[in-house]
Formats: C-alpha cells, sequence, structure tokens
C-alpha cells in the first residue's frame, strides 16, 4: 500500500481541496458534454440526465465527506474540551429499552450494564417485549436493583418506551443504552464529564463499536461502514455543528430533551428526529471518539435489512422536515446546511447507484450515457475519478481503516441499492413498516437478491462484450463494469450464517461442577 | 464521607459494639431534655439508656470548639449524667482530645464505627484478621503479593475455604495452573477446601483460550484494551450475580494484566462489586510489591508475605502495607503453612528481617 510516512497527512490534506476542485470541474464538463456535445436519442438524453444528477449527488455527498475529514484532522481534537472534574459529576438515569431479545444476551448485557454505570446512576430497563417469558428481567432487574418497567402496549415504540420513564424523571442526565451495547466501566465518567464541562451541549454522543465483527463478512460490512461514520463524518459534525445522536451510547442533557417535549414519536429514526428538534432549539451535539461501548453488528441478512431499512426510510420521512425547518430556515449557516442536505438526502443514493451499474450495460445495447470527448474525458471527468476515490481511500487509510475495510465500504452501498430504492418508494407512498431491530431474524431466500444478482450476470457479459469492442471508450466502460461487478461479489458471503465472535466466547472454563 | 446526623439504629449498633451491650437492650432519645438541679432545662442531642445507665452524646466536627465541650460537660454534670460522650465526624484536635479525656469523655469515631459495623470477610486466621480490624471489607478488590512459594495460593484457598465454612460462596479463578492439578495439590491440605469444591460451595474456573489470544492480541496493540476488560469484568460478574458468590479469588491475576497504569486502574477498579469480596494474587518482579510495579497503586489493600530460609528452617512473615479505610496493624507476624493449613507463630526469637521492609512501608505512607 502507498505509504507517504509523515507527509501522509499533508498529502490527504492537499488531495481533499484538489479533490473538491475536481468535483465541480468534473461535474460541469459533463454538463457541458451532456448540452453542448450531444447529439443522441431521447433515451440517451434521459439517461444522461440521470447520470449527471448522479454525479451531482455524489459530489455533494463527497464534499461534504472530504470536508468532514479535513475537520477532523484539523479542528477536532482541540474541540474536545476534556477532563474528568471529580465531584462535579450528577447523576444519570440510564435508560435500556429492550423488546424481544435474546435472553442470554439480555442477562450478560444487563449485569454490565449494572455493574459498569457506576454509582451514580439509575438504570430503568424498559421492556416492552410482547413475546416469550419475560419473567426473568423482571427478576434479574431487581437483584442488580434496577427499576424494570413493563408497557402492555407499543405506543410510540421505542421513542414511547423513553418518554414514558423520562417525563417523570429527576435526573439531570439521561443516557440511552440499547440492550445489545455493553458500556466499559469509564462510559458515563467520561461523557458525564463533557456534559459538566460545556453547558451549551445538548448530548454527548460515543461511537458504536462493533465487537462481533469477527462472526462474518456482513458483520465486517457492518462494521467497516461504521468506521467511515464514526471516524470520520461524526468528527466532522460535531465540529460543524450538525451532529445527531444515533439512538444508543448517547447521554442527553434532561433540559435539552425538555426543551423539544423528549423523543420525537412521530418518527421511527427517533434519534435523528430529536436531534433534529434540539438543532432547532439551538442545542448542539458533541461527539466523543473513544471506545467506550460496545455492541454487536447485525450477523444475519434479514437482521442488517431491518437496520439498513429502518435507517433509510426513517431519515427519508425525515427530509421534509429538515428541508423545511434548516434548510430554508435562515437560522442556520450554510455550511450546516449543506451537511444536513447531505444527511437526508444520502439514502437516495440507490436510485444513483443504478445508473452507474446499468452504464455499462446500456453501452452494450447501444445507449451511450456519458458521450465526453476525449479531451474532456482525461482532463476532467478521468482525474476527477481517479482523485475522489484515491483520496476517499487515502483519507480512510489515515485514520487507520484496513484495507478490506475501504473495498467493504465501496462495495456495502453497491450491494443494497435495491433497498434504497424499495425504501424511497416507500416512503413516497406514505407505507407503514413496523419497528424492527437488527437482531432479529436469519438468512434470506436467495431470490430477495434478484436485483443484485441480475445486474452482476448483465455486467459480466456487458463488460466482455465491450471489452471485445477494442476502442478506448468502450476499455472504459468494461473497464468500470468489471469493477462494479467485482464490487457486487460479496453478496455471495453476506447471506451466511455467522461464526462464534470472539467477543461470544467464554471467558472462564467451569472444572467440573 | 459521614455527615453530622445519625440515625437512632445505626447509632445503637456502634452503642452495641463499642460497650459490648445487646441492642435490644439500648434506649435512645434525640434531641431529649432534661430538667438539670440547677432548675434548668437542657437539650441533649441523644440520650441512650441500657440496664440503668445513662450516656448523654453529642455530635462534633472540626467547628467545634473547646467552649462547646465545656458547656456539654458541665450540662450534662448539671443533669446528673456521668456518661458522656462526643460522636466525632471529623478528625478530633489533639487539645480537645486532651479536654476530653479529663472530663471522662468518650470519643466515639463514628467513621470508623461504621465502618466495623459492616460485615467483615474474615480469613478465619486469627491473627490476621485482628490485624485487619475483623476482616476485608466486601465490595473491594484486595492485592495479597510475594515471592514463588510464600502461600499466596494457600492464603487465596483459605479465604475462600473460610467463607464457605461460615456459608458464603466463593470462586477461584485460576490463571496460571490447571484446575485438576490445583485440586490434587490443595486436598493435600486439611483446610476442607475440596469438601466444599465436592458441595459446590466453591466453584474453580480457569481462564479460557480465546481469552489467553484476546490478551496477547491486547499486549501486542492489535486490540482495543477496554473491550478485553469489559468483556472479562462483564462475563466474572455474571458468573458472580447468577451463582452468588461473595468470594473471589484470581491466582495470580498478573496473566490478566498489561504494564499499563490506565489498563490496570479500569482493570482492577472495575472487578469491585458490591458486598463481594475479591483477592487478587502477585509476584514480585518490578517493585517490592508486584510484578509490573504498578498493581500496587490500585488496590484497595495489600497483604504481603515473605519468608526466609535458616538453619531452623524456613520462617514465614506476613504484613499489611496498605488497607483503605481500615485502621490496621502494619507489623509483621510470622506463620507456618501446616498440613491444616495456616498456623501463626506465637514467638520468634531473633529474627532476621529482610530490611528492605522498612523502605517498603516508608514508601506507602
Amino acid at each position: 500500500m502507498i505509504n507517504l510516512g509523515k507527509y501522509t497527512v499533508t498529502v490527504v490534506n492537499i488531495m481533499t481541496i484538489v479533490s473538491i476542485i475536481f468535483i465541480f470541474i468534473g461535474i460541469m464538463a459533463s454538463l457541458y458534454a451532456a448540452i453542448i456535445l450531444k447529439h443522441g436519442t431521447f433515451l440517451e438524453y434521459f439517461f444522461t440526465l440521470w447520470f449527471w444528477i448522479a454525479s451531482v449527488f455524489f459530489g455533494i455527498q463527497s464534499v461534504t465527506y472530504f470536508l468532514s475529514f479535513k475537520k477532523s484532522e484539523s479542528v477536532y481534537k482541540p474541540s474536545i474540551q476534556y477532563g474528568y472534574i471529580n465531584g462535579l459529576r450528577d447523576r444519570v438515569a440510564v435508560l435500556v429499552p429492550v423488546f424481544n431479545e435474546e435472553p442470554e444476551m439480555v442477562r450478560t448485557n444487563l449485569i454490565a450494564i449494572s455493574s459498569n454505570v457506576g454509582q451514580n446512576a439509575d438504570v430503568y430497563v424498559l421492556d416492552d417485549s410482547t413475546t416469550g417469558d419475560t419473567g426473568y428481567i423482571a427478576e434479574l432487574s431487581q437483584r442488580l436493583g434496577m427499576k424494570y418497567v413493563h408497557r402492555d402496549n407499543r405506543r410510540g415504540y421505542k421513542a414511547g418506551a423513553l418518554n414514558d420513564v423520562l417525563k417523570d424523571l429527576k435526573e439531570p442526565y439521561a443516557c440511552v443504552l440499547d440492550i445489545d451495547q455493553m458500556p466499559a466501566p469509564d462510559f458515563l465518567r467520561e461523557t458525564t464529564a463533557l456534559l459538566d464541562r460545556n453547558p451549551n451541549i445538548g448530548f454527548v454522543q460515543v461511537p458504536q463499536v462493533y465487537s462481533n465483527a469477527d462472526s462474518s463478512v456482513l458483520a465486517e460490512i457492518a462494521q467497516a461502514q461504521q468506521f467511515i461514520f464514526y471516524e470520520i463524518l461524526t468528527e466532522g459534525k460535531s465540529v460543524k455543528g450538525t451532529l445527531f445522536s444515533c439512538g444508543t451510547n448517547v447521554v442527553y442533557r434532561m433540559e435539552a430533551l425538555r426543551s423539544v417535549n423528549f423523543f420525537d414519536e412521530s418518527s421511527i429514526v427517533e434519534d435523528i428526529a430529536t436531534t433534529v428538534n434540539m438543532a432547532i432549539n439551538g442545542w448542539l451535539g458533541m461527539y466523543f471518539n473513544k471506545k467506550l461501548v460496545y455492541g454487536r453488528a447485525p450477523v444475519t441478512m434479514q437482521g442488517y435489512v431491518n437496520q439498513q431499512w429502518r435507517w433509510m426510510s426513517g431519515s427519508l420521512q425525515l427530509m421534509p422536515k429538515i428541508l423545511k425547518k434548516i434548510i430554508m430556515s435562515k437560522k442556520f449557516p450554510w455550511r450546516q446546511k449543506v451537511d444536513w442536505f447531505a444527511t437526508t438526502t444520502w439514502y437516495t443514493f440507490g436510485w444513483f447507484y443504478l445508473i452507474f451499474l446499468i452504464s455499462p450495460i446500456l453501452d452494450m445495447a447501444g445507449i451511450r450515457v456519458l458521450t465526453i470527448n476525449n479531451i474532456l474525458y482525461f482532463f476532467a471527468w478521468l482525474p476527477y475519478t481517479i482523485l475522489v476515490m484515491t483520496t476517499f481511500i487515502l483519507s480512510q487509510k489515515e485514520k487507520g481503516a484496513p484495507l478490506r475495510f475501504v473495498f467493504y465500504n465501496m462495495a456495502a452501498n453497491v450491494l443494497i441499492f435495491p433497498l434504497s430504492i424499495y425504501a424511497s418508494i416507500d416512503v413516497l407512498l406514505k407505507k407503514k413498516r413496523p419497528f424492527t431491530t437488527a437482531r432479529t431474524g436469519g438468512k434470506l431466500p436467495w431470490s430477495h437478491f434478484w436485483g443484485q444478482i441480475t445486474i452482476m450476470i448483465l455486467l459480466l457479459i456487458a463488460s466482455t462484450y465491450l471489452l471485445l469492442q477494442h476502442t478506448v471508450y468502450t476499455y472504459i466502460s468494461a473497464f468500470w463494469g468489471f469493477f462494479q461487478f467485482t464490487l457486487l461479489i460479496p453478496i455471495f458471503w453476506l447471506n451466511r450464517n455467522p461464526r462464534e465472535s470472539s467477543m461470544d466466547a467464554p471467558a472462564f472454563k467451569s472444572h467440573g461442577n | 464521607m459521614y455527615k453530622k446526623g445519625l440515625d437512632a439504629n445505626t447509632l445503637s449498633k456502634i452503642i452495641s459494639s463499642k460497650y459490648s451491650i445487646d441492642t435490644k437492650s439500648i434506649s435512645i432519645f434525640q434531641n431529649k431534655n432534661i430538667m438539670g438541679q440547677s432548675g434548668m432545662e437542657y437539650r441533649f442531642e441523644f440520650i441512650i439508656e441500657w440496664d440503668g445507665v445513662m450516656i448523654a452524646a453529642m455530635s462534633s466536627d472540626e467547628n467545634t470548639t473547646a467552649n462547646d465541650i465545656m458547656i456539654f460537660n458541665s450540662q450534662a454534670l448539671d443533669a446528673g449524667i456521668t456518661k458522656k460522650a462526643i460522636l466525632s465526624y471529623t478528625e478530633i484536635g489533639d487539645y480537645i482530645k486532651k479536654m476530653c479525656n479529663v472530663y471522662g469523655i468518650d470519643i466515639i469515631d463514628v467513621k470508623q464505627e461504621v465502618n466495623t459495623l459492616v460485615q467483615r470477610a474474615k480469613f478465619g486466621i486469627t491473627t490476621l484478621d485482628a490485624k485487619l480490624s475483623g476482616g476485608l471489607r466486601p465490595g473491594y478488590v484486595y492485592m495479597i503479593c510475594g515471592i514463588t512459594g510464600a502461600g499466596k495460593t494457600t492464603i487465596a484457598s483459605t479465604f475462600l475455604s473460610y467463607g464457605a465454612s461460615i456459608g458464603e460462596k466463593g470462586l477461584m479463578i485460576l490463571t496460571d495452573t490447571f484446575p485438576d492439578q490445583f485440586l490434587d495439590n490443595i486436598r493435600t491440605m486439611n483446610i476442607g477446601f475440596k469438601e466444599y469444591y465436592d458441595k459446590k460451595m466453591i466453584e474453580v474456573m480457569e481462564i479460557s483460550d480465546s481469552i489467553r489470544s484476546m490478551k496477547s492480541d491486547i499486549s501486542s496493540g492489535r486490540e482495543d484494551f477496554r473491550k478485553f476488560i469489559t468483556k472479562v469484568v462483564t462475563e466474572l460478574k455474571k458468573i458472580i450475580i447468577s451463582k452468588n458468590i461473595k468470594r473471589v479469588a484470581i491466582d495470580p491475576i498478573t496473566l490478566l494484566l498489561i504494564p499499563d497504569d490506565d489498563y490496570i486502574n479500569l482493570m482492577l477498579n472495575s472487578l469491585a462489586l458490591s458486598g463481594v469480596t475479591v483477592i487478587v494474587t502477585s509476584g514480585l518482579r518490578n517493585s517490592e510489591l508486584s510484578m509490573f510495579g504498578i498493581e500496587e497503586y490500585y488496590a484497595t489493600g495489600i497483604i504481603k508475605l515473605n519468608y526466609t530460609s535458616s538453619n531452623e528452617g524456613i520462617l514465614r512473615s506476613m504484613n499489611i502495607v496498605k488497607m483503605r479505610g481500615t485502621v490496621f496493624d502494619s507489623n509483621p507476624f510470622y506463620f507456618q503453612i501446616t498440613s491444616d493449613g495456616i498456623k501463626t507463630v506465637q514467638h520468634v526469637n531473633t529474627v532476621d528481617r529482610d530490611a528492605s521492609d522498612d523502605n517498603i512501608f516508608r514508601n506507602i505512607r
């Protein structure tokens, strides 16, 4: 791998700036080519326009990514005024929502939570389970001195469960920990110290770490996605003032929660929705990048799909609100607006990956999607693509990502592109689906992946065909075809049974009795 | 820190232990008015009575002056109360101490007394328990250190055996020996360990291979140490809670540690669990108290074992080096490891004491 030694930071920083410039050049060049140079059919114009919008979409996403990276490299660390002040800590209400979970995991994590949150916390176990015998949760909660709350209805789902308890609490801080999360013994001490120090901060978020990433390729891909989010994007968002809370591993200031009438029950991504409400009320979040809580990646394809589906449709549902209350509001500076725009539109990515994926196939059918002349191609479009991809790779390497994470990150979104398309259609049609968690379900039938597999077959045929045409244009098109085919290959590893993670292997072996 | 304002129940227990009285026969009156011989009426913070004995008690803190003591004394005398006590919440100055002595006022150190009220975890070794003011306080992590063969494992096993004999379940975590070998060795000693093990009053466990490999990943920096600590501690606590264990020994702790201050601090602090007494053992390498020279700073208490060989045989000694929140006697005492376990040696002839011991005390204090 490229090793630039001590100059890496400088080189990557310069490359991010050059990349941003070339994003504009690339977009403008392709627009110029489409309008001025193009003499094609209606279909070609249609796909060219689609392709161009996709370039603009990824352009905006890339710019916010690179800006976040730059901020995380330069401003993030000094922005955390960190220091543990003894005796200044106030009490924390720790809320642990539980919904139809696997009993052994519940037992382990309740013990971890109860013993690791320390003396200054009151733990509330919010059990909304509808199936199985959950008497053991009540019994264990009582033994561990935690308050057990069981609801017969699921009004407002997770947000409802949290709100039902929150409204009567006196503690100045409220922490939310999902039941699949295991806090380290110093989690609350460190996060409340930050809230003590920064009275204008509404919440402190720490990263979600998938401690069972060694259990499957799927879990590792999920971890790679988390890496980009928690090592680069959130650090940037924390500095830019556009951080949203992520539902777990977060400690809120009760005053901030009260100011927005607690969690937003109208959204299935209550975490982001509540943060948007807080932002509108002037409360900012702080991201503390220290691994203080250990969670679990979804290990089954169904679980992963549930998780991604909820994030996608939830975020998309919030789009009108974010557009109206933040993007259109005069209160927010344009930098924050761009960032919120990128956040709220991100999950439409499936539509834009689709045009990239079908481009080589369309080429085979004689429909040219990006007709650009050689000069523009080699001086604008090619440098744009190469620069953005190289900077993307280098920025992750600079943050310590293993090379396979970089590949997984390029692959992950391509792999689930149909999900993003379905989610956006559902949101558009206002279809409702029940709240699901990432820990349910098993393997999916292979027919579920018909979209990806069809595209793979077509890409292989089209790329081979284009390769045999022996022109510069078709060589390039074939290259992208094969490249995207490679990104889709992991689909055959995702839908498998997980192996035991080292995190789940017993630490102590009993002898005899 | 205990704030002023004892409840009658706790005060009754303190009086009971201090004056060796049955709590049932003690009556406590708070803010009681008593008419003096002079005709004046006085209000006493506490009046404690048993079997015709009456004590007047007042609380004192850093603001209490000699004048306050004088007034208290004269009021009690006028009211005909001869037995007096002050309940002190902070350390009392020498002048007031002397005054109390002259007036015959008992000084009751509330913090100390409340501490002794907590059920302590005894070793069942009389001399050691006495030096510990009754035993170890549950809820903390203690270290037993000493060179190879000093008797660390024996003391730890004795601690668990004694606990089992009074109905407290024990857990022995072995990190460097196989349970079979350990049980084979410990059964030769007549301390009942094997019997309690058979009765399931003591669990014996070893660390798994996956823990060993995770640990080596941490040592080489490939893995996050906080994750490892969280996993180990959580699983240990799960066992403790599900099996209702009260006493835990980890023998030795070294294999679960890496030489890093933050790591050792977090690990040792995290092992503490309310109501459970945890002891860890450690050999000596980088300091006179531990392997890495770090452990001693983060344990609540340390008992050091030592031995010297002479013509008369092996002379074993033990002393308490540190014991937070407990009044302890740091003078060493001598013992033998016999087939019946640890036996205190009452009288020792001229002893060639390890000169380094004095240095240790100076360092710790």
